[in-house]
């Protein structure tokens, strides 16, 4: 059983969220929360698997809680539910360690592949995610630690994100490129992943420069 | 060099001069102890002075004899100093017989360098009448000859000091002369040399080499009475630099051409007077060519101190200086000549006008270094005055840049607010005001509010997408668009291709122009499936020379099933709006909406 937690303030969209996990049998709703507050205790009480939040809630944003989740429970993956699925909030949250995003207006299925896909390894890529994701990791962060020497992009990673970049599915990236699908949506993960090693690092760098922290 | 310097020099050369000039008119008058009844024969031949009985001269060179008498007062006849200041090469003297010195048998031995003093012996001279008798011995050519140099006869002591003093006045001063004079030549010529393609300095350059010429021969090595090659090449090299200085003034002031032809005259005759004077070994040919050639230099000198005033009181005070120097050296020309015509130099005093020629080099000097200095302050000073110019200019132009730069900042924002601000009223208000007015009137459905909503958000979301840089290439906001509309396709009955992934990398277009095609592209795609009843939609971007064709096309009913409403006229004025051109073609079967746009290739 999947444990879900769904943290959004607007009582329909948490209303629907919640019934669509609680109709499908593979999923279990742990908790429902309409702000930070209520988030948070609801994570004291139990741990969940797969968090779906939104950003913009009554007492702070959304960030702060991926932050939370990322030092306190690193194994539970975070949705991030998006109106738009515009770059700005989208990439933001993937820097924090959201593994994915989720359209408000997805369908019942929509919702469910969504959190199918997080629980595979997998996460979505819009092209032009993939751009801005490209843009980054082929600059490399200006602080030079060893542990980060690793986040450049492969050859494959960089084919990947120029065919998505072009709005080919999955399917269709993934027949070019003679990969499974599963294995074409678990690059993307480690993409996100290289992007939170890179802001970080970046973070730490301007942290340094403004003599926040030591810099050994 | 401090402005002072150069002052206090002008007046310490002359004030040094006058002193050591006048030191040697204190003493007995040497004039009164010359010997002036000189009587000359050569050595060849019978002897006009019988009474003397001479040795056979055997060295095999040129000779002459020079008899010189002198009737002494009984109480004269004492202690006498007999003074020969120089007597060319060499020579042997006899008083009253007596051989009292003789040929210094070292040959090449300069005897003229230093001045002779012959201490007489009492009794060598007697009451009344003497007779003392020089042999000359010449050199080795003409221009070598001996000449006999002054001769006084009188009392040891006085004579001695005063002869001594005016010596050492000529030799000193010549000395100092000449090493003053080469430091400036040293200073001059570089000076001149650094600027030869400027026709003036090439005559400074005359003029300061063959004033160093003049100095030389006169000052260096110290003969009193130089051989004859030494004496006249010193003069040459004054007339020559007196032609040099001439046309070097004239250059600068640039006088009338007449004036420069006067002066190559001028010096023509004097040089010409010189050369006459040396090789026509004739006495009247000597007399006038000595007397033209020194009315040549001293009008060379008035015309000199004329340019030199007149440049002088057009622009500077140190023509002046050099004019007067031009004078000075005038009235010291006159009074050595002066004296020479009274007689062989009556008190034997140095020669003034060597000391007049070291003053107007001197001053050339002071003006050229002058020049020097004040051509440099004035560089010195207008580059300060352009650094401090660029640097206003600079700041100004930061000033104005960042000025300009927050004004088109703040035009850009405004204008892309506004555009924003059109698109929402136009777009997403537009639908949902009219949705409004359909739930007022009770004819929306469930379905038809739905289809009617997501219209709505889909506009919103390529709004959103054409702010986002990524979609600058268009091939990217394709890509968007294809992959927003893929939810709402994936349920219809009907195929959907794109041919859009073979796009290249594409320079950035503007967020108005990338939502203007996206919103073409979608109302034709809409379109299709709203009234062309296809089952078959391509969806195709190729770029091919400079243009970008999107084509949707369908293998529905084509223009027939009802074009009116079909929003044409909508997408032609967005088109348009973007420099894009838009075709419908009927296919058989179906439609085909093309839109065409020029568009360059990232980087290009």
């Amino acid at each position: 059983m999947v444990d879900v937690l769904v943290v959004e303030d607007e009582p329909r969209t948490r209303e629907r969220l919640a019934s669509i996990i609680e109709a499908h049998p593979g999923l279990r709703l742990l908790a429902q929360a309409g702000s930070l507050h209520e988030a948070r205790k609801a994570l004291a009480a139990g741990l969940p698997d797969v968090v779906l939040l939104d950003l913009g809630l009554p007492d702070g944003s959304g960030l702060s809680l991926l932050d939370e989740l990322r030092t306190k429970h690193p194994g539970a993956g975070t949705l991030v539910i998006s109106v738009l699925g515009d770059e700005s909030s989208v990439l933001r949250a993937i820097e924090r360690g959201a593994g994915g995003y989720l359209l408000k207006d997805a369908d019942d299925a929509g919702v469910v592949a969504a959190i199918d896909q997080l629980l595979a390894g997998g996460a979505p890529l819009s092209p032009s995610i993939a751009v801005h994701l490209m843009r980054r990791l082929q600059s490399p962060p200006r602080a030079s630690k060893a542990e980060i020497q690793d986040i450049g992009l492969n050859g494959r990673e960089l084919e990947l994100l120029k065919l998505i970049a072009k709005g080919l599915s999955y399917e269709e990236v993934g027949q070019l490129m003679g990969l499974k699908y599963n294995t074409t949506t678990s690059y993307a993960k480690e993409l996100y992943r290289k992007l939170q090693v890179h802001s970080r690092a970046e973070a730490v760098f301007e942290a340094q420069q403004l003599g926040l922290v030591g810099s050994n | 060099m401090s402005p002072a310097a150069p002052r206090i020099l002008w007046w310490l050369l002359p004030t040094l001069m006058a002193a050591a000039l006048l030191s040697t008119r204190f003493g007995p008058e040497l004039g009164d102890f010359l010997l002036t009844r000189v009587e000359r024969s050569n050595c060849n031949g019978n002897s006009p002075w019988k009474a003397l009985s001479l040795p056979k001269f055997s060295y095999g060179q040129g000779c002459e004899r020079v008899l010189l008498r002198s009737q002494l007062g009984a109480g004269q006849t004492l202690e006498q100093a007999l003074l020969v200041s120089s007597v060319g090469n060499d020579a042997r003297i006899w008083v009253n017989g007596h051989l009292l010195r003789d040929f210094d048998p070292r040959t090449g031995f300069d005897s003229t360098s230093q001045p002779l003093l012959l201490e007489l012996q009492p009794g060598i001279l007697r009451a009344g009448a003497n007779e003392i008798l020089l042999q000359l011995r010449s050199g080795l050519g003409r221009y070598s000859r001996s000449a006999l140099g002054r001769i006084y006869l009188g009392p040891s002591e006085p004579l001695r000091a005063r002869y001594m003093r005016n010596l050492r006045v000529g030799i000193q001063g010549a000395q100092f002369a000449v090493v003053v004079g080469l430091a400036i030549l040293l200073t001059l010529l570089p000076i001149a040399w650094s600027r030869q393609r400027d026709s003036s300095y090439r005559w400074f350059m005359l003029a300061a080499l063959s004033s160093g010429l003049y100095l030389w021969n006169m000052g260096w090595p110290l003969r009193l009475s130089p051989s004859m090659l030494w004496h006249f090449t010193a003069h040459a090299g004054l007339a020559v630099a007196l032609w040099a200085m001439l046309r070097y003034s004239a250059a600068v002031t640039r006088p009338s051409p007449a004036c420069a032809r006067w002066i190559d005259g001028l010096s023509a005759v004097a040089i010409v007077a010189l050369l006459l004077m040396v090789t026509v070994d004739e006495r009247w040919v000597g007399v006038v060519g000595d007397s033209v050639y020194r009315l040549g230099l001293l009008t060379q000198l008035l015309f000199l101190a004329a340019i030199w005033w007149r440049q002088g009181v057009l622009q500077h005070p140190l023509g002046r200086w050099l004019s007067a120097a031009a004078v000075l050296n005038l009235v010291l020309g006159i009074a050595d000549s002066m004296r020479i015509w009274q007689g062989a130099g009556s008190n034997g005093a140095p020669y003034l006008v060597h000391w007049g020629i070291l003053y107007l080099l001197l001053l050339m000097l002071v003006g050229q270094v002058k020049g020097i200095l004040a051509a440099l302050a004035a560089a010195e000073q207008s580059q300060q005055l352009l650094g401090r110019a660029l640097d206003q200019r600079t700041l100004e132009l930061q000033q104005e840049f960042a000025l300009r730069q927050q004004a088109e900042q703040a035009r850009t924002l405004a204008e892309e607010r506004q555009r924003i601000m059109r698109d929402m009223h136009d777009g997403v208000g537009g639908q949902l005001v009219a949705l409004i007015g359909q739930a007022e009137h009770g004819n929306l459905d469930g379905p038809n509010l739905k289809q009617q909503l997501r219209r709505s958000l889909d506009d919103l979301r390529l709004m959103i997408d054409s702010l986002d840089d990524a979609c600058a290439d268009l091939g990217v906001a394709l890509g968007m668009l294809r992959q927003r509309l893929q939810s709402g396709l994936k349920n219809l009955p009907i195929q959907v291709s794109w041919h859009t992934a073979q796009l290249p990398d594409m320079a950035p277009r503007t967020p108005d122009e990338v939502l203007q095609v996206l919103r073409i592209v979608q109302e034709a795609i809409t379109n299709a499936l709203k009234h062309a009843q296809c089952r078959q939609l391509l969806i195709k971007a190729s770029w091919v020379a400079g243009w970008l064709e999107i084509s949707v096309q369908d293998d529905g009913v084509g223009m027939a099933g009802g074009s009116s409403g079909r929003g044409l006229p909508s997408m032609r004025l967005r088109a348009a709006g973007i420099g894009a051109s838009i075709e419908i073609a009927e296919h058989a079967p179906g439609t085909r909406v093309l839109l065409r746009l020029p568009q360059a290739l990232a980087g290009a």
